[in-house]
């Protein structure tokens, strides 16, 4: 679709036919990543990128161009899981289908979706379950210090080159044992799918 | 590492974005070796994806829809008819004439702004400046 240079961003009809275009392999990509934002928490993973998905086509969210559909999407729905989180109120859904399906119009904004995907917990509950998780997830790499280090490393915010040079590895087999810490903890923590 | 319970929900969401950096970086080989780990099917993956997108994009088209509708129910009682040809001249006409007061349209997010706001808009705008010029008729709003 032709554009005027001069714009930043894509129109929602740009961004909406950019991800109308996506192929297997990135709607592959935007399935995992939703599946992994929710890994540690009630939400459903596909409420999650179908409302990611809307914001985004209805322009409510606006992605620059320089930025990749994908990592746009990402961006979306890391948002709307970390103001879910921050929210304290108590609410029975924690599907957003349900909610839509109860009425509720999150794009006019009187209610938003964040308050809504409070998850039916309060901050003890937040905090007690988020405690429980941590405990399991170190748990997980009991038999591996490496791997322990690695999960450890990452909850605490180390990144690249600081936390390889905290494991003693190569940069091969440290990436090897990063990615092992991934699919751990995915199988550790596996969100099925709607019935 | 962290004393505070408070801190583990911090902790949680900083591996999460570790996580979904390294999703973003895998290279489609890594992600299906991925997927078939977690005993799942790639191709049914993706389609479900393709599906959710479709809905998405279902969802926006009908929330066009009934506010292009509102536009019309709206504009037929009280303000002037604008054709769906004439929605470009009319947002085109409202981007003007707000950059002339200072305020661009882009700072409101343009795209948030249906059909409707941007018919309601342009009736007050002119209603204003009939009343100025009422009032005074030399008035350059």
């Amino acid at each position: 679709m032709a554009h005027d240079e001069t714009v930043t961003h894509f129109s929602a009809a740009e961004i909406t036919e950019a991800i109308r275009g996506l192929g297997a392999a990135e709607r592959l990509r935007l399935r995992a990543i939703a599946r992994t934002l929710t890994r540690f928490s009630p939400l459903d993973p596909d409420d999650l990128a179908q409302e990611a998905l809307f914001r985004a086509m209805q322009g409510t969210r606006i992605c620059p161009r320089d930025l990749e559909p994908v990592r746009f999407l990402a961006g979306v729905m890391t948002g709307i899981v970390s103001d879910a989180a921050k929210s304290r109120k108590r609410h029975p859904e924690t599907r957003l289908e349900a909610l839509i399906e109860g009425g509720i119009e999150f794009a006019d904004g009187a209610m938003n979706a964040e308050e809504h995907l409070v998850a039916a917990e309060d901050d003890r509950t937040q905090i007690a379950r988020a405690q429980e998780t941590k405990r399991r997830v170190l748990e997980l790499f009991e038999e591996d210090l490496v791997a322990q280090t690695i999960a450890e490393g990452l909850m605490v915010g180390m990144e690249g080159e600081e936390l390889r040079a905290l494991t003693g590895l190569d940069g091969t087999a440290f990436a090897s044992k990063r990615k092992f810490v991934r699919r751990h903890i995915n199988k550790a923590f596996p969100k099925s799918d709607k019935p | 590492m962290t004393d505070d319970p408070k801190d583990d929900r911090e902790a949680l969401e900083r591996l999460t974005a570790a996580m979904v950096e390294d999703l973003l970086k895998a290279s489609e080989e890594e992600l299906t070796a991925e997927i078939l780990d977690e005993g799942r099917n790639p191709s049914q993956e993706a389609e479900a994806m393709a599906s959710f997108i479709e809905r998405a994009a279902r969802r926006c088209g009908k929330l066009r829809l009934q506010t292009a509708r509102d536009a019309l129910k709206s504009a037929g009682k009280s303000k002037p008819q604008a054709s769906t040809a004439d929605m470009g001249e009319s947002r085109r006409r409202l981007a003007a004439i707000l950059a002339a007061g200072g305020v661009s349209m882009a700072a409101r997010n343009e795209s948030e702004l249906s059909d409707n706001d941007v018919l309601g808009m342009l009736a007050d705008i002119e209603e204003l400046r009939a009343r100025s010029k009422t009032k005074k008729p030399d008035s350059d709003l």
